[in-house]
């Protein structure tokens, strides 16, 4: 059985940067990948934008992806490709963890864990749309990797549901290659996508977004032949009377993102009820000690550089484990629609807190405030807060005169 | 029997209806607006003392197209098998496989492209205990033998099987003292096994989560669970093992019927001249049995909707419960539980054999045989109505629904029987709840029949257990290991939610009944039935599919013919060069 | 003419009237409005054909922004190419596309 300091489960953008920063530190570290190739969705995400925070420059997923692979590959980090955790206990100090392979069983033991084990697309049927089940019903995700990795097209005319940002880039993606999308609908009344996003992937292309829109039902019995949109009221539910019959052979959605946590609720990680993800400290780690989460697992972010930072500081910080001190909650004022960590713990350092979050709706000014024990002790003003525009900031929560008995809660104010 | 009175009771629905007798059955015809009408017309003519109701009530404007395949070649033409079986749903497959033991040319015609396509891959997969129905009844005969029977067939099969009980519970004082002692009296009359009471202290032994407004509860300790598509795809594969011959894409278009005797039967893949016809076609079956110039009865089809919920709410049921119909529940209890409470009878919660949660089903009337499309009323209307008993569950769970057409018929029973008017066919008809339960039991009944119709002897060979590879994340990391020794392809997981590996996807790509569609593969070894429902597996099924058969991916399809994932490369440089 | 800048993810709403840029808060943001407003430019990301069965197709980008009028015929240039080399993440696909002096480059490393 081998053994590790580190095992970062996954090998996607988190996984990649949480190994070579664990590595760095001093862990002997393994990389596990259920896939063939390391590199995670980026492998499939072929447009540009990534990298410029971390790189300083606008890369394509695939590149942004190799060059972690390259920096990875330079360390003495052990990579399992197409190997799949099927088990992960906890085992006296450690933990075990049990994998299928090519190779068979694989059984390792490590001291810590980062889980890094990305999300998933919320589908068809957990938006209730209903009606039949032909082919030609695919989450983004699903159609990009047809066009992008596979080379073959899964549709020539489509509706997109939802304008999330793969939703926006899988619009522009099948336009390029010659697929007419009708429209992008989206269920709320702002958008869901970055806003470079529906400008260089809707607007540049004449692609209609239609806001308070839905799909409600699908036809046609082997392939798809229409969907039937209807515009939504303020809660969101279709207005009788306004549905309309689209035709068109494929209806792509793009209606969300769940972070993966199965892994971690079979070893009982608190779930945050916001992000989805494991509730954590400042050093990613999980209410189990030993267990750090990172990336799309912990919270699905929007932008890969900021994966790669927190999932580097997961990886430092699990290289050198420390168990779980007395901690104060960050509770979740108003104004705020999710953030990490969810809690501070006393017993690690504290000076150099990075805090994402993101607003609870589209706000022009507003003001982020720490209070400890109901006073301020710290702000800082933002200008165009949008929910899907996660926000990062550094914070010093040392001189918040933080102790155990502590009451911290973060809020937005509008002004 | 009275025509007079069936008449009255059908003229107060729809005076317009003419309803007369035609050589025993109660013939219906007429022209009405509303399939209600039609229905209830339908259940009014319904007389102990006729054959049965032929219900020819035409709905004014409609017309179902139905589903015909497009292929038309002559594989058939000639064919002379003993017994020509029409329709590969449970009731067809349990057949294939029992007459495979007799020595005798079986052949079997589906025209959809995979067996279990119907009815028998939409429903809950219980094998019922058959407290629900009455003395008398065909069902409640075949019910009971085919319980009996589930074990050791899925023993065979190598299919999973869970004798997981069903819970009936009450939420009032009176139920539990006056239903409870009659649902117990009414078991032991229809001979139900190991029928008890449980009180609430008993019943949160058995089900961690009761009901809070739990008073008590009859328990059935006979009832199970099967994945209903599995074991018809397994009992396919026993018959083909053991020489059944099975025709995908294949309808039925016609029968030559010359004094009493079907002389041949006409497909879109040729004539075929059976000895012996049985008639299992599920919504169908009417017009099978019209064909055959057997018709004693109409199916009116009942669409019912099933919710499938994450397994991570499987610690919720652990076996399969519904709330008594016999009061509403009390007003405190409907406070707490948040839930509006109807009346209507029928659905509970229910553990799969896969460790999902079930809920549901619903039951609709609708004219269409094959409109199994789903609706929001019907999905709201099943959480609302569950939510009762199981006040964790929320539509945040939900990873799938469907809804399946029972093939009902207006006696609300099973029609097996030799033919009436024609001497060589067989009906196996109105197989619909609980035809799951009693479909195996139903086939020995009809091999015995051919059996000595054709003075057929049995057949030497006959192996009934299935070649299979056991599911492989079900077994121990040892007995893993060592498929994963002799097939490395075993070790590659494919389906992240399901953990399926590459190597089950090719056995099933190999298996004797080889449908090569992401459907096919989904219903046999279930890739794309988790959570993320084939959004992350679906292109590696696809690419697998093709590798394997040496065909591109575009000519892939989902399930029938038309069911086109792919439109070709994006590229057109890629086809250039080819 | 107004726009929301996409230089950076941040998102700046801007306003060109006669040439004149406000709302932006960098230099990067002025320049970009003024294109846009006189003639926009784009990064195009797309995939070419291989002759390689393990990767059907492989990622490529313009090594720099192109006008946003030749798209399509970039597509169609791009749509015309297989790629028979095992190229490396930024070889170059093809020198000089569509009339500008950019190159195609390869964002991926064919396997």
């Amino acid at each position: 059985m081998k053994e590790y300091d580190v095992i970062v489960i996954g090998g996607g953008p988190a996984g990649l940067a949480a190994a070579e920063s664990a590595c760095k530190a001093g862990a002997k570290t393994a990389v596990i990948e259920r896939e063939a190739r390391l590199g995670g969705i980026l492998k499939q995400c072929v447009h540009d934008g990534f990298g410029l925070i971390r790189f300083g420059e606008k890369l394509a997923g695939p590149e942004y992806a190799e060059r972690y692979i390259d920096f990875v590959k330079a360390l003495p980090v052990d990579c399992y490709a197409l190997t799949f955790v099927t088990r992960l206990v906890k085992e006296g100090e450690g933990f075990a963890v049990t994998c299928v392979s090519r190779e068979g069983m694989l059984d390792f033991k490590a001291k810590s864990i980062v889980l890094a084990t990305g999300c998933r697309e919320r589908t068809a049927k957990q938006v209730l749309i209903q009606g039949t089940r032909p082919a030609g019903v695919f989450t983004a995700g699903t159609a990009q990797n047809f066009v992008n990795l596979m080379g073959k097209m899964p549709a020539k005319k489509c509706v997109i549901l939802g304008s999330g940002d793969i939703g926006l880039i899988m619009a522009r993606r099948l336009t390029l290659e010659g697929a007419e999308v009708e429209g992008v609908y989206e269920v709320k009344p702002e958008p869901s996508g970055l806003t470079r996003n529906i400008h260089q992937c809707l607007h540049d292309f004449g692609i209609p977004l239609h806001l308070s829109h839905t799909v409600t039902r699908v036809f046609g019995v082997d392939r798809l032949t229409a969907v039937e949109v209807a515009e939504v009221d303020d809660r969101m539910k279709p207005v009788k009377g306004t549905e309309r019959i689209v035709e068109c052979d494929a209806l792509i959605l793009s209606v969300g993102l769940i972070p993966e946590n199965e892994l971690a609720e079979s070893m009982g990680v608190k779930i945050n009820a916001f992000t989805k993800g494991p509730d954590c400290d400042q050093t990613y780690m999980t209410s189990v000690d030993g267990v750090f989460s990172a990336g799309n697992a912990l919270n699905v972010f929007d932008l890969v550089d900021y994966v790669s930072e927190c999932a580097a500081d997961a990886g430092r910080n699990a290289a050198h484990p420390a168990p779980s001190g007395k901690c104060v909650r960050l509770e979740r004022g108003k104004g705020i629609l999710s953030y990490v960590p969810h809690r501070i713990d006393l017993g690690k350092p504290q000076d150099r807190v990075v805090f994402f979050f993101r607003s609870a709706k589209d706000m022009d000014r507003a003001t982020l405030r720490i209070l400890a024990d109901g006073k301020e002790v710290y702000k800082k003003k933002f200008a165009f807060l949008r929910p899907p525009e996660m926000q990062r900031v550094e914070m010093d929560f040392s001189a918040f005169g933080l102790n155990a008995g502590s009451k911290l809660s973060v809020e937005l104010e509008e002004n | 029997m009275n025509l007079k009175a069936i008449a009255k009771r059908v003229h107060k629905i729809a005076p317009s209806v003419k309803v007369e007798e035609y050589r025993g059955c109660v013939r219906l015809s007429g022209e009405l607006e509303s399939w209600d009408l039609i229905y209830r017309c339908g259940v009014a003519a319904v007389s102990k003392k006729s054959l049965g109701v032929l219900n020819d009530i035409k709905l004014k404007g409609f017309g179902e197209q139905p589903k015909k395949p497009s292929l038309r070649d002559d594989a058939l033409e000639g064919s002379t098998p003993d017994v020509l079986i029409v329709g590969g749903g449970i009731m067809g497959c349990a057949l294939a496989r029992e007459l495979s033991r007799l020595d005798i040319e079986v052949l079997l015609v589906e025209k959809a492209n995979d067996v279990a396509t119907g009815a028998s891959s939409r429903n809950d997969g219980c094998i019922h205990p058959g407290i629900d129905l009455h003395l008398g009844q065909l069902k409640l005969h075949y019910v009971l033998r085919g319980n009996a029977m589930y074990e050791g067939l899925c023993k065979e099969l190598g299919c999973d099987f869970e004798r997981w009980a069903q819970t009936f519970m009450f939420s009032t004082k009176w139920e539990r003292y006056i239903i409870a002692p009659l649902m117990l009296l009414k078991g032991k009359i229809l001979g139900v096994p190991d029928m008890s009471f449980k009180s609430p202290a008993e019943m949160k032994k058995i089900e961690p989560h009761p009901p809070k407004w739990l008073t008590g509860a009859v328990y059935m300790a006979s009832a199970g669970v099967v994945s209903p598509y599995k074991v018809t795809v397994a009992l396919a594969e026993n018959a083909v093992e053991n020489g059944a011959k099975i025709s995908l894409n294949t309808m039925v278009e016609g029968m030559e019927v010359k004094d009493g005797r079907i002389v041949s039967v006409s497909t879109n893949r040729g004539r075929v001249r059976p000895r012996i016809v049985v008639n299992a076609a599920g919504a169908y079956s009417d017009v099978i049995a019209e064909m055959a110039g057997d018709r004693t009865f109409t199916i009116h089809p009942r669409k019912g909707t099933d919710l499938i919920l994450d397994k991570k709410k499987a610690y919720y049921a652990l076996s399969s419960f519904a709330r008594s119909y016999f009061a509403p529940l009390p007003k405190e209890a409907q406070e707490q539980t948040h839930a509006a409470v109807g009346h209507t009878k029928g659905g509970g919660v229910m553990r799969t054999v896969d460790g999902n949660i079930l809920v549901g089903p619903n039951a609709v009337e609708q004219p269409y045989r094959e409109d199994t499309s789903t609706s929001l009323d019907d999905v709201n209307a099943i959480i609302r109505k569950q939510k009762v008993a199981a006040d964790e569950l929320s539509a945040a769970d939900i990873i799938t629904y469907f809804a399946g057409v029972r093939a009902a018929t207006y006696e609300e029973d099973f029609v097996v029987r030799k033919g009436i008017f024609t001497e060589n066919v067989i009906e196996t008809a109105g197989i619909q709840s609980p035809g799951i339960t009693a479909a195996p039991a139903i086939a020995c009944d009809v091999r015995d029949w051919v059996k000595e119709m054709l003075g057929a002897k049995e057949r030497t060979g006959f192996d009934p257990v299935r070649r299979h590879t056991p599911k492989l994340a079900g077994l121990s990391d040892e007995e893993r290991a060592e498929y994963i020794r002799r097939n490395p392809a075993y070790g590659e997981i494919v389906c992240r939610c399901e953990e399926v590996s590459k190597g089950e996807i090719i056995d099933a790509l190999d298996s004797p009944l080889k449908v090569c569609t992401v459907d096919g593969i989904k219903r046999r070894v279930r890739p794309g039935m988790g959570r993320c429902q084939g959004g992350f597996c679906s292109p590696l099924v696809v690419k697998i599919i093709a590798e394997h058969e040496g065909i591109k991916p575009e000519d892939v399809l989902k399930g029938d013919e038309g069911s086109v994932i792919l439109y070709g490369d994006s590229k057109k440089a890629a086809e250039v060069s080819e | 003419m107004e726009l929301v800048c996409i230089v950076c993810p941040k998102g700046c709403r801007m306003t060109v009237e006669n040439g004149v840029v406000t709302g932006n808060t960098c230099k990067k943001g002025e320049a970009f409005a003024k294109a846009e407003a006189t003639c926009p430019m784009r990064t195009v990301c797309s995939t070419v054909a291989t002759a390689f069965e393990s990767m059907p197709v492989l990622p490529v980008r313009t090594d720099g922004e192109i006008p946003k009028s030749k798209i399509a015929e970039l597509m169609r240039f791009i749509n015309g190419i297989r790629v028979t080399e095992k190229l490396h993440r930024g070889d170059v696909v093809a020198k000089s596309v569509v009339g500008t002096d950019v190159d195609l480059i390869a964002t991926a490393t064919i396997y």
